[in-house]
């Protein structure tokens, strides 16, 4: 997944399309912990694969939530 | 599907009760959901996160539209329940859910994900996912289900008006900002996992909401409130959850009439830190005496 096409989802659940966000602390972007299940959910059903890592859980920005999904 | 058949203890005051209706909803939802994750059950081991912990099932949103309003149900009616259950990621369930016979009909939407305890005996709670291992095999939903947009926008003050059944208004403008403090009750409030549950919160914008009435002569005072209006729409978004002894305070936001109908909007808030705990938006239509 490109980084474009992870922030199209990201812009989904927050309308966030600014590629800035991706190494703002996740509480500054701001993602709640709903939107981060919704942000999750999403790339589930974008990608067609469960993101089942538990460092999903403890992400600080969204970077690490994209390497992650291409992990 | 289930049958039912209306008794007493699925009645109040008012005609079909609205909080049994959402027990029996809610426990519909959860049955189906654990079949379709492959659990015998609510409070069943495998009811736990990846790290351990004990999930608790958790509502994010429910609307409630009542063809008939709750006034028409009258004893010895049996209805039948329907579920549709589907999932969203490995994180929300959503289901649409019937209770109906041939002369009445009550659809329920709910949207739920799953909790965990940040410290026992608390109610501070974080959102975790069931194990790694389990499959699900309801059907995925390929999009976010509308009310999960809908709770979400409310939930960042990102929507200026709301639309209940047709109804719109301002969620910012002539706040009537009318308040009431309350201490719900351990013994029908709160449920046997401590939590504050997800069918008393409506029940307690009822009451709360028909004290303020009555305290602001919003109605007219000849007749009670309960008699003098019957439910037939109901938005609920849950936020967080209330400790066991803690107060809370509603807030009446909005009452307006809409023809034959009354929308009300009830903001439901920790007493302690403001923290909101839930958005009620109700529409009630006037019964004639």
């Amino acid at each position: 997944m490109t980084e474009t096409e992870f922030m199209e989802v990201v812009c989904e659940v927050r309308n966030i399309n600014d590629p800035s966000f991706l190494d703002i602390p996740l509480e500054a972007a701001p993602f709640d912990s709903l939107d981060l299940l919704e942000l999750r959910a999403a790339l589930e059903t974008r990608l067609d694969k469960l993101l089942t890592d538990e460092r999903f859980n403890s992400a600080s920005t969204l970077r690490d939530l994209y390497l992650l999904v291409n992990k | 599907m289930t049958d039912t058949i209306i008794h007493l203890p699925q009645t109040d005051a008012t005609g079909l009760s609205e909080n049994w209706l959402f027990k029996h909803c809610g426990e519909m939802h959860w049955d189906h959901l654990c079949e379709a994750i492959g659990v015998s059950g609510v409070n069943s081991k495998e009811m736990r996160d990846d790290a351990g912990n004990r999930l608790y099932p958790t509502f994010v949103a429910i609307k409630g539209r009542y063809a008939t309003p709750l006034c028409t149900v009258q004893m010895d009616q049996h209805f039948e329940t329907t579920v549709k259950l589907n999932h969203f990621g490995r994180a929300f369930f959503h289901s649409t859910i019937a209770f109906k016979n041939n002369a009445a009909r009550f659809d329920l939407e709910m949207l739920t994900t799953f909790v965990a305890r940040n410290k026992q005996g608390l109610n501070e709670l974080h959102q975790s996912l069931p194990s790694r291992n389990l499959v699900y095999n309801s059907e995925p939903l390929n999009a976010p289900p509308p009310i999960l947009k809908l709770s979400r926008k409310l939930r960042h003050a990102e929507l200026l008006e709301y639309d209940l059944m047709g109804h719109r208004f301002s969620l910012g403008e002539h706040d009537l900002g009318l308040q009431i403090s309350f201490e719900p009750s351990p013994y029908i409030d709160y449920n046997g996992a401590g939590l504050l549950y997800f069918a008393a919160y409506p029940t307690i914008a009822d009451t709360l909401e028909r004290q303020l009435i009555v305290r602001h002569q919003l109605a007219e005072t000849t007749r009670d409130w309960t008699v003098q209006s019957s439910t037939i729409a109901r938005d609920v978004f849950y936020y967080r959850n209330l400790d066991l002894g803690k107060k809370l305070v509603a807030t009446l936001k909005r009452f307006d009439r809409a023809g034959e109908n009354v929308i009300l909007h009830t903001l439901l808030a920790d007493e302690l830190d403001g923290m909101p705990l839930a958005d009620i938006i109700t529409a009630k239509k006037l019964v004639h005496g």
